[in-house]
């Protein structure tokens, strides 16, 4: 269709002007200097193995990619994809979408610069693209700025951090390194980091293996709903074989839902009650004599587990009956004993795989309430008792190939630096039972706004959209506000808006890396996946090479002495940082050639690393230790492996993943050389939380949310996700939003009704820490007094006053913090209604987990 | 299309530079080169007819315009609320990346012995490298030898034209015009689409437009 404007024009006049134009000017080569010779010319065809990187399951996939079209296939090879096992070769919705996330027209596709001083949800940032050069330059001179007014501690750093970039942040000598996980699972990592894995809370285990299960006992566990491929299928597997699932759940969610279709149960539990029922459930299996013995005997550290029984029959815990139970989260004591008796198979463990499945936002254990770090315990104490840990059906320790760690192969040249007690702008470094080091997003920017303890000014995030991530909003747009945000995104969403500079950062079809185990793996043995890059988008760089391009050019200016100047003072300052959750590696205690700690060489300036993947000196060091560590030696390099998985062809040795299976042994995790303690002593250990002791007991006695309904906030408000969405990394995409659909806030049809709100309303739903509109679903799906809202939805209007879109209509978004959003999908911001907190309220709460407590929020709801 | 050398060397100046303009944010030497060539935009615009305010823009842009125009290329084709430069967002129901009408640009340039390095390679179907490539193909046009070689040149050209460029640029040039970030971009449009408006005529035939308010209508 030809569809040209402007006035009717001839073409003869036409013609005579390009006549003359042509006699007027030489010809030049002005359109060539794009294109290249065929011969020469980049092609996007091909087939490529790849590991899905959408969701942290890591699922095995293959590409196949003819021009425009791409086609996507579940590796049958792999465990994730391939169901366990079973070799089907499917991916999840999200996963099947995953390369529009690529190929996405709203990306931020180059590095850009704020020139408009003022920032604010309404104020045009007026960004301009510039090259990477100028954004490491300019960012540089900030961080330097900021160093030489406020020392290294002024500087922030947000990110899931890896060697590498914890490496940056101890050559900096900040102590403030961020990540998002009091607001997702920091109290699972508390719980088990303590309890079992005896990491010190730095982490928690990922793999569950459902498909083994015959008892599913589900505390507000709804990954079903989340349809993460590994779990959606592995539970569906374990119910198909005739396992039974119970839920506690305030919602009727799509894993309650799955439950009663296979004859299971649902309760709808009152929202942060959870821990009462399980408490019960706990008295229940003692007072019976009904755990696994031999579990107990041989895994459970046999001090913790007397003074358990003790607990529950002697002590406080003797009042936690299931009547007592049935009092605090409305779940009738009869069924409370029931559940736990088929739980428990009536004490017979011969051929029992039960598990109490844990993730993140669960109603138990997640950070969504106060108490959830007590609940997180609870389930661990139960998972023990019924001997669920590293055995098949149940949860299962990480398994990793033996990788000599990068601090190891390329280590760095200084000496270390002696540990200090810089205090961290979130005093994590005051809650010893949990890394510090991963932060808090629920106090930071609060922090930031107060200047308390300190003030920073130069804030770096990494694939986080801020606004619609942390709690509170106005507090972030705030914190936002008052420092220079250097922002390594994805989208020009709202984080990008209200950044300072922009680094653009690839998707994972963008790169060629390798994924190995961790807490990533999910697989019940270790395995190592292949991701071939497809596309090159824009000019993006991962953490990486942002990190090594920022060092370069701070040795540039250090080498103008601008940057060594800056430093000089901290230097000789006998308060120099090292971040007390790195005690043993070797780290750097000067800044005038950071650039050495960011390489493979430790020479300034020298080849740059790739650290959040694997590179070949650890596939080389697996390769030296084949057999002994079950990798083939032949795969001694990245070449050599993906060389080898090309001419493998269908029936080759890994397509995309190895190994291609694996098993596991019951109890075969070397970690149980400690064994599992059912209690924590350092609760009652006055050295390892600001207020002193936590909890006498050592055990997580009941106690309840943190926020109760009341005649100003009459509703629980809970928080979930999608199952078509990502987090927030896919409300870009429009299949998932067209599977989405509209309307985030749901509440119980009679309540709604009883204050005359029906199915499709607007509603104006405030908490004490703000206001949010949404379109209401109404549902008798949901308690009475609950009400539920997306969690890191919604869209700020992101357009300036009276632009035009794509198809020169006049668009009617408006443009502001709290307007309709972006994508054509009415929906709301549960951040907007979820209060931060201060570190005094931190302290007050007791949480040794430092959790955000998401879903610990009361409402109101009016219609509009 | 039958042209002479002197046509065809002038649209391969004219897309060239277009190309330039609307592939990038602009360099210095950009920005030098358009106010050079000032008078001559302008005027050509004069002559297509373009409204004053483009004329005046084409005819006074200076060397300080530089950041204002990189600020104005970023924020109406970079970030949010943009108007996408891409051929395949504006095919689809949706705005996505390398789409059928990619795959054919792409195509039609391996096809004349032509293609794009990876890191260009996703920007084949950007309006900076069609025009670019029109500007190739009136260079090939203008330096042909012979008659054979001139209209296998002027095939290729109105092929390309017409099933590439045409498809989408008007829409494309229309809301750059319509949207009121738009100052310098808005001038480099409407020149743009009046050339194209002028192109898709038939020899001597009066050219069958669209206004700016019908192309609401169009829905694309």
């Amino acid at each position: 269709m030809k569809d040209v404007i402007g006035h009717p024009i001839s073409r003869r006049t036409f013609a005579k002007a390009m006549g003359a134009l042509g006699a007027a000017v030489a010809l030049g080569a002005e359109g060539s200097r794009l294109f290249v010779d065929a011969t020469q010319a980049a092609a996007a065809d091909g087939t490529f193995y790849g590991a899905c990187q959408i969701c942290d399951s890591q699922c095995g996939y293959k590409a196949v990619v003819t021009g425009d079209h791409y086609e996507l296939y579940g590796n049958a090879n792999d465990s994730q994809s391939g169901s366990w096992g079973d070799a089907k070769g499917r991916l999840c919705v999200k996963g099947y979408a995953g390369p529009d996330k690529a190929l996405n027209a709203d990306r931020v596709f180059y590095p850009m610069k704020r020139t408009n001083p003022n920032k604010g949800p309404n104020e045009d940032p007026g960004f301009v693209k510039i090259t990477w050069a100028e954004a490491f330059n300019l960012a540089a001179t900030r961080m330097n700025e900021t160093i030489r007014e406020l020392g290294p501690k002024g500087v922030v750093l947000g990110y899931r951090g890896n060697d590498w970039t914890n490496r940056f942040r101890a050559a900096l000598g900040t102590p403030n390194q961020m990540s998002h996980i009091d607001t997702c699972f920091r109290s699972h990592a508390f719980a088990w980091g303590n309890m079992v894995l005896n990491n010190g809370g730095a982490g928690r285990p990922w793999t569950q293996d459902f498909g083994n299960s015959t008892y599913i006992l589900s505390f507000g566990y709804d990954q079903v709903g989340k349809a993460q491929n590994p779990t959606v299928q592995g539970i569906v597997k374990a119910l198909e074989n005739g396992a039974k699932m119970t839920v506690f759940d305030p919602r009727l969610s799509t894993t309650a839902v799955k439950a009663l279709h296979y004859g299971g149960r649902h309760y709808m539990i009152k929202p942060g009650t959870d821990l009462a029922v399980m408490w019960a459930m706990i008295k229940w299996i003692i007072d019976n004599s009904k755990w696994d013995a031999t579990f107990v005997t041989n895994y459970v550290d046999a001090t913790t587990f007397a003074n358990l029984q003790t607990f529950v029959t002697s002590g406080a815990g003797a009042a936690y009956t299931p009547a007592w139970a049935e009092g605090i989260s409305g779940v009738p004591a009869a069924d409370i004993m029931a559940v736990a008796q088929e739980f428990t198979n009536n004490g017979d463990y011969t051929t029992w795989n039960p598990i109490v499945p844990t993730h993140k936002r669960d109603g138990a254990g997640g950070p969504n309430y106060t108490n959830s770090w007590r609940s997180a315990m609870a389930e661990v104490i139960l998972n023990a008792l019924v001997g669920s840990i590293d055995k098949n059906g149940g949860v299962i320790p990480d398994r990793t190939f033996s990788l000599k760690g990068l601090d190891v192969l390329y280590a760095a040249s200084k000496p270390a630096v002696a540990n200090d007690t810089a205090a961290r702008l979130d005093h994590g470094n005051e809650f010893k039972l949990v890394t510090g080091g991963t932060g808090s997003f629920s106090s930071l920017f609060r922090a930031i706004v107060d200047e308390t303890p300190y003030q920073v000014g130069f804030l770096f995030m990494s694939k986080y959209n801020l606004p619609f991530i942390a709690p509170e909003t106005d507090v972030v747009v705030a914190a936002m506000q008052k420092v220079f945000v250097v922002n390594h995104c994805f989208y020009a969403d709202e984080g990008a808006w209200m950044s300072d500079l922009l680094l653009p950062e690839p998707s994972s079809y963008e790169k060629n890396n390798f994924l190995s185990g961790g807490s990533g793996n999910f697989r019940p043995y270790k395995a190592i996946a292949v991701n071939e890059k497809i596309w090159t988008l824009g000019d993006c760089k991962g953490i990486d090479g942002v990190f090594y391009g920022l060092s370069m050019a701070a040795d540039d200016i250090a080498n103008a002495g601008g940057y060594t100047a800056a430093c000089s003072g901290y230097h000789n300052d006998a308060t120099k940082v090292k971040p007390a959750d790195y005690p043993t590696a070797t780290f750097l205690n000067g800044r005038d050639s950071l650039s050495k700690y960011f390489t493979t060489t430790g020479v300034q300036g020298g080849p740059q690393v790739s650290g959040g993947a694997l590179g070949n000196a650890q596939l080389a060091d697996l390769a030296a230790g084949a057999p002994a560590n079950g990798w083939d030696a032949t795969y001694n390099s990245v070449a050599a492996f993906t060389a080898a998985e090309k001419a493998s062809g269908a029936t080759g040795p890994g397509n995309g993943v190895y190994p291609t299976s694996g098993t596991h042994a019951n109890y075969s995790w070397p970690g149980f050389s400690t064994k599992v303690k059912l209690q924590l002593t350092s609760l009652n250990d006055a050295t390892k939380a600001p207020w002193g002791i936590t909890e006498a007991s050592g055990f997580p006695a009941w106690s309840g949310k943190r926020e109760a309904t009341s005649v100003t906030y009459p509703f629980n408000m809970v928080t979930d996700r999608e199952p078509m969405h990502a987090h927030t990394e896919s409300k870009a995409e429009e299949i998932n939003n067209e599977l989405s659909g509209v309307g985030k806030f749901q509440m119980n049809t009679q309540a709604a009704a009883d204050l005359g709100i029906v199915d499709g309303d607007t509603v104006i739903i405030t908490s004490r820490a703000g206001t949010q509109e949404s379109v209401v679903r109404t549902s008798n799906h949901i308690r009475y007094d609950t009400t539920h809202m997306m969690h890191g939805w919604g869209r700020w209007g992101v357009s300036a006053t009276g632009t035009y879109d794509r198809t020169g209509a006049q668009t009617s978004r408006g443009f502001g913090l709290h307007a309709p959003e972006m994508f054509d999908v009415p929906s709301a911001n549960d951040d907007v209604l979820i209060p931060s907190q201060s570190y005094a309220e931190i302290v007050t709460s007791k949480d040794p987990s430092m959790s955000a407590a998401m879903q610990d929020v009361v409402v109101s709801v009016v219609k509009k | 299309m039958r042209v002479t050398t002197l046509e065809a060397r002038g649209r391969a100046w004219l897309y060239g530079l277009l190309g330039r303009v609307f592939d990038d944010v602009p360099d210095a030497e950009l920005t030098a080169r358009l106010v050079d060539e000032s008078p001559r935009l302008a005027g050509l615009a004069r002559a297509l007819g373009a409204g004053d305010a483009s004329i005046d823009t084409l005819e006074n842009i200076e060397v300080g315009d530089a950041e204002a125009m990189g600020i104005e290329y970023t924020s109406l084709f970079e970030m949010h609320d943009r108007i996408y430069p891409f051929a395949s967002c504006w095919t689809g129901e949706k705005p996505r990346l390398m789409r059928e009408p990619w795959a054919a640009a792409n195509a039609f340039y391996r096809r004349l012995g032509l293609g794009l390095t990876e890191e260009r390679l996703a920007r084949a179907d950007h309006i900076g490298t069609e025009l670019s490539f029109m500007s190739v193909l009136a260079g090939r046009l203008a330096s042909a030898v012979d008659e054979a070689e001139a209209s296998a040149a002027a095939r290729e050209f109105d092929t390309f034209l017409a099933s590439h460029v045409l498809a989408w640029a008007g829409r494309f040039c229309a809301a750059v015009m319509a949207d009121r970030r738009s100052r310098y971009y808005s001038a480099y449009a409407e020149l743009l689409s009046y050339a194209l408006a002028a192109e898709s005529a038939l020899e001597g035939e009066q050219v069958t437009l669209m206004s700016t308010d019908s192309l609401k209508e169009v829905g694309q």
